[in-house]
């Protein structure tokens, strides 16, 4: 289902259980929960949140850390035409306060009165009466949606609706690489609730377990058959330090799938080899969903590639100008997608500086190989302008990645008013790193473009999703 | 802030030694440069343009001075640059 006029997603999910009650939805560690059980659970608790007087448009948070009731009464919000937001307990209270009086909460869906927040009333969910409950209740909603927010390398959050097309947009196209999967990104972030939504709708299996070490993570998708495994960069990274040990447990079959503009060819291939299964990178926005997916094939034509350009989704280059570039040249990614939000949540500035057109401009800057596969050279605001030559971060860490010694790298600027942006390169190594032979391996390869000076860090500042934080790297080398 | 003409002197030519884009002085001339007594042109040390921002650069981010490449042609010597910046 790829286009807005899709049915609602509980409605698929309905669908599916009518078809095979009995295949396994989710699994969990202490069982499995059947389509026909869960969509048991999910008319029970449509029912109970009705009773407590929550009506179709409601704006709706929820505060369940347990993802194996999270997922149920997202569903049953879904249905019920509601709109809701998740309120993760570990995000701190202020965050959530603030979240709860910008979207007008009615109601938190929670386990303790500390959950609620803001004027919103605390409603406890109970999904063992939700499953007995077997009383009339209305047609699935297509009302139903999401408020998603990106996490942001800078300042507050930018806030988003996503309707019910766009949170499983491209389903078909991740179940084609697999229905057993698992994620180790969890179910109340944007991508993770994506992730599930599209298992649900498409009949798939999901294996849920949250934080889990290398070993178990291996464990677990052999034990229970995972054919894709979605993950942040930071985890496939420990998988990668690992794989010497977990190499043998871990099944040929499980893909993995991460994120990112770029994500390293040594770790993508190192990871490949050690764990002998494919890994896939996807690359999208939160605001625009999936653009590209790249696997073995595509990062074997380059290794700096995104893939290409998923059907149904369209990306054009441009120049400051809002013009398209030639063919080959590069420029300012914009993205036309069933999957793509036309504005943000009451941020008029970020609607006008990202939503152009009809068209969503990230501010990534890329171009089209010949071959007609999207190359993805680094974020605009990233760019440093050092006199007159214009350097991406990306680059220089494309260049010093492999270096030996080298665990992890970023670069960012070292602002001087007379000169521009001196680009720095932050590494961390192992001991006795050889500093000055990087730099000379940079200034070999990348001239005026190289790094000016390195200096050790303990551990590259990123954030939830594993994107560079340079404006705390520039502090931090202050 | 004045600071130690010396000592400024004696930054001025570990940036000129440490400069990515010009090549080793020649013995005579890195004696020369040394000698806290004696001078050398930044022409004479093949000082262009692009070595003059990468000195620029230098001293930014090892000493935390900041200086424009124009400095470099308004007190064209290692003397003279060092006296303009330890008068500052």
């Amino acid at each position: 289902m790829d286009d807005r006029t899709a049915p609602p997603i509980v409605g698929v999910i309905e669908q599916v259980a009518g078809q095979a009650p009995h295949r396994p939805a989710l699994i969990h560690e202490h069982g499995a929960v059947g389509y026909g059980r869960l969509v048991a659970e999910v008319r029970g608790l449509a029912a109970q949140f009705a009773r407590a007087g929550l009506r179709p448009g409601d704006a709706v948070g929820v505060a369940l850390g347990e993802e194996r009731a999270a997922i149920p009464v997202s569903l049953a919000l879904l249905r019920l035409g509601c709109r809701q937001v998740a309120l993760p307990p570990r995000d701190p209270a202020p965050v959530r306060e603030d979240l709860a009086t910008r979207l007008a909460l009615v109601a938190v869906v929670g386990l303790s009165p500390s959950d609620a927040a803001g004027s919103a009333a605390l409603i406890v969910p109970d999904i063992e009466a939700a499953a007995r409950d077997d009383g009339p209740v209305a047609a699935p909603s297509l009302a139903g949606d999401v408020v998603v927010g990106t996490s942001g390398t800078t300042g507050r959050p930018k806030l988003m609706l996503a309707d019910q097309g766009q949170l499983v947009h491209h389903a078909a196209t991740l179940a084609g690489y697999g229905t057993v999967f698992h994620r180790q990104v969890p179910f109340d972030s944007n991508y993770g609730k994506r992730l599930t939504l599209r298992s649900l709708v498409t009949g798939g299996t999901e294996v849920l377990g949250t934080d889990l070490t290398p070993d178990a993570l291996a464990e677990l998708c052999a034990r229970h058959g995972v054919t894709r495994v979605h993950m942040p960069p930071q985890v496939a990274e420990a998988l990668f330090a690992a794989g010497a040990r977990i190499g043998a447990t871990w099944p040929d079959a499980t893909r993995i799938f991460t994120t990112g503009a770029r994500i390293p060819q040594a770790l993508r291939l190192g990871l490949q080899e050690r764990l002998g299964c494919g890994v896939h990178v996807q690359y999208g926005a939160t605001e625009a969903g999936m653009v590209t997916i790249a696997g073995p094939e595509e990062h074997a034509a380059h290794p700096d590639t995104v893939g290409y350009v998923l059907p149904g989704v369209e990306v054009m280059l441009v120049d400051e100008h809002g013009r398209p570039v030639p063919q080959g040249e590069e420029g300012l990614v914009r993205i036309r997608s069933a999957g793509a939000i036309d504005r943000y949540l009451d941020d008029p500035a970020a609607t006008a500086r990202h939503c152009i057109d009809g068209w969503y401009q990230p501010g990534d800057v890329g171009r089209f190989a010949p071959w007609g596969a999207l190359l993805v050279a680094g974020r605009r605001d990233d760019m440093m302008t050092l006199g007159t030559i214009k350097i991406l971060p990306a680059e220089i860490e494309a260049v010093a990645e492999g270096f030996p010694g080298l665990r992890d790298c970023a670069a960012f600027p070292v602002r001087a008013p007379a000169l521009g942006d001196i680009p720095v390169l932050a590494v961390v190594g192992d001991a006795g790193f050889d500093a000055a032979g990087l730099l000379a391996h940079c200034r070999a390869r990348l001239g005026l473009r190289a790094p000016r000076k390195v200096v050790a860090v303990e551990a590259i500042p990123r954030n939830a999703m594993g994107k560079v934080l340079r404006q705390q790297l520039a502090e931090m080398a202050r | 802030m004045s600071r130690d003409p010396a000592a400024m002197r004696a930054l001025v030519v570990r940036a000129v030694l440490a400069n990515p884009v010009t090549l080793f002085p020649d013995e005579a001339t890195r004696a020369r440069l040394e000698d806290p007594a004696a001078d050398c042109a930044f022409e004479e040390l093949g000082f262009d343009s692009l070595a003059r921002m990468e000195f620029c650069i230098w001293m930014q981010l090892e000493a935390g001075i900041e200086i424009a490449e124009a400095a470099l042609l308004d007190h064209p010597s290692v003397a003279a640059l060092a006296a303009h910046l330890a008068g500052r």
